[in-house]
């Protein structure tokens, strides 16, 4: 969640390479806005590119996270709700869900991106703070509005700080900015198969490194474990914070 | 479809609407009672005055003299608290004033910039 006030821009992207197909590069451009302490909204938007295809705006995105209980419990429950707004070629794979697989990359760019995907999203994202660790365990429902079933997915990961003391020095690439950790996501079928069986599957390493400046990146390489997976996909991503931006822009505009 | 979205946004939006107070009497006593364990650090303080810097100032303002909703910090509600209460504050937050919890932050962050708050007291 992101504090109240504060806008962040990112740019999160993936490469990967289907079996049986063209390698491909894709990137969602992030802008999230702390409304509230309990509510965050984000926009994306889409893009992708194919080698020996064509690079071309996928769609857009727009999520909102609740964060319902109001007081810090073991569990953190944060509600997602997301409508997006992609065609065919979106290649993003910001989550798996349902029998997601690295053949539906395959198809050329000039044929996906002619179907039209008007999808409302919902995810339940579960947090736990314990001695460093970060937990999260997400479920993730995804509704087309179309006529078709509900879809679902998870990603559950673990990352830590290398130190969890702050050094009392201004650093960038010091133990404390870093956070390394695990994390696994994968589709579980839908609502009239709900299955392992010919879903896709990721585990993946990952790096983070938060500088004081305001700057992350992030880098996560996942390997594939079943055949329908990408054997493998190289997620990276930056952001950039602004604080307070809501109260500075309240400031311009007086 | 419809009936549970209108069940989901009443859930949410009750949730959300809780009533909240001053926040002290609702510190557990286990919370209250805590020490800061790196009291005694002779880095703590200068290691809160950065995290302070980095993750609170946008907010409270670089001296912590508060900005707009958001508290001086340099007031009895801090030098009164017990480092065990404010422990707790940071770990929980008040969301509905706009103070968010910072538990994802390791707990020895969170005790250093107390101590810095003491300190500046």
């Amino acid at each position: 969640m992101e504090e109240p006030g504060n806008l962040e821009i990112s740019s999160f992207n993936v490469v990967g390479r289907p079996t049986s197909g063209n390698s491909f590069a894709a990137s969602l451009l992030e802008i999230e806005y702390g409304i509230k302490a309990w509510w965050t909204t984000e926009v994306y938007l889409a893009g992708q590119t194919t080698a020996g295809q064509s690079t071309l705006f996928t769609g857009w995105r727009w999520e909102n996270r609740i964060r319902p209980l109001m007081g810090e419990h073991w569990i953190n429950p944060v509600l997602y709700i997301e409508f997006e707004d992609l065609n065919g070629a979106d290649k993003t794979l910001e989550e798996v869900v349902g029998f997601d697989s690295q053949f539906d990359q395959a198809e050329p760019n000039a044929i996906a991106r002619r179907e039209r995907k008007h999808e409302f999203e919902t995810k339940l994202l579960l947090s736990s703070n314990f001695r460093g660790w970060n937990v999260s365990e997400n479920l993730i429902a995804e509704k087309n509005l179309g006529n078709e079933p509900w879809e679902f997915g998870y990603a559950v990961g673990a990352a830590r700080p290398l130190r969890l003391k702050a050094s009392p020095y201004a650093c960038n690439l010091c133990w404390e900015n870093l956070s390394a950790g695990v994390e696994m996501y994968g589709g579980l079928g839908t609502r009239h198969d709900f299955t392992l069986a010919g879903t896709s599957h990721y585990v993946a390493p990952t790096v983070a490194l938060e500088l004081p400046s305001g700057t992350t990146f992030r880098v996560s390489p996942g390997f594939g474990v079943t055949g329908a997976s990408h054997p493998f996909l190289l997620r990276f991503a930056v952001s950039w914070e602004a604080p307070a931006f809501g109260r500075r822009v309240r400031e311009w505009l007086r | 479809m419809k009936r549970s979205l209108l069940v989901l946004l009443m859930t949410v939006s009750c949730l959300a609407g809780e009533p909240s107070g001053s926040w002290e009497p609702k510190v557990p006593l286990s919370f209250r009672a805590l020490d800061n364990p790196l009291s005694s650090d002779p880095n703590a303080t200068r290691a809160g005055a950065k995290l302070f810097q980095h993750h609170c100032s946008a907010c409270h303002g670089q001296n912590a003299q508060g900005i707009e909703k958001a508290r001086a910090l340099r007031s009895p509600v801090v030098s009164d608290a017990s480092p065990g209460s404010l422990f707790w504050l940071l770990r929980n937050g008040i969301l509905r004033r706009g103070m968010p919890a910072w538990s994802h932050l390791p707990a020895e962050q969170r005790w250093q910039i107390i101590t810095w708050l003491k300190s500046i007291q």
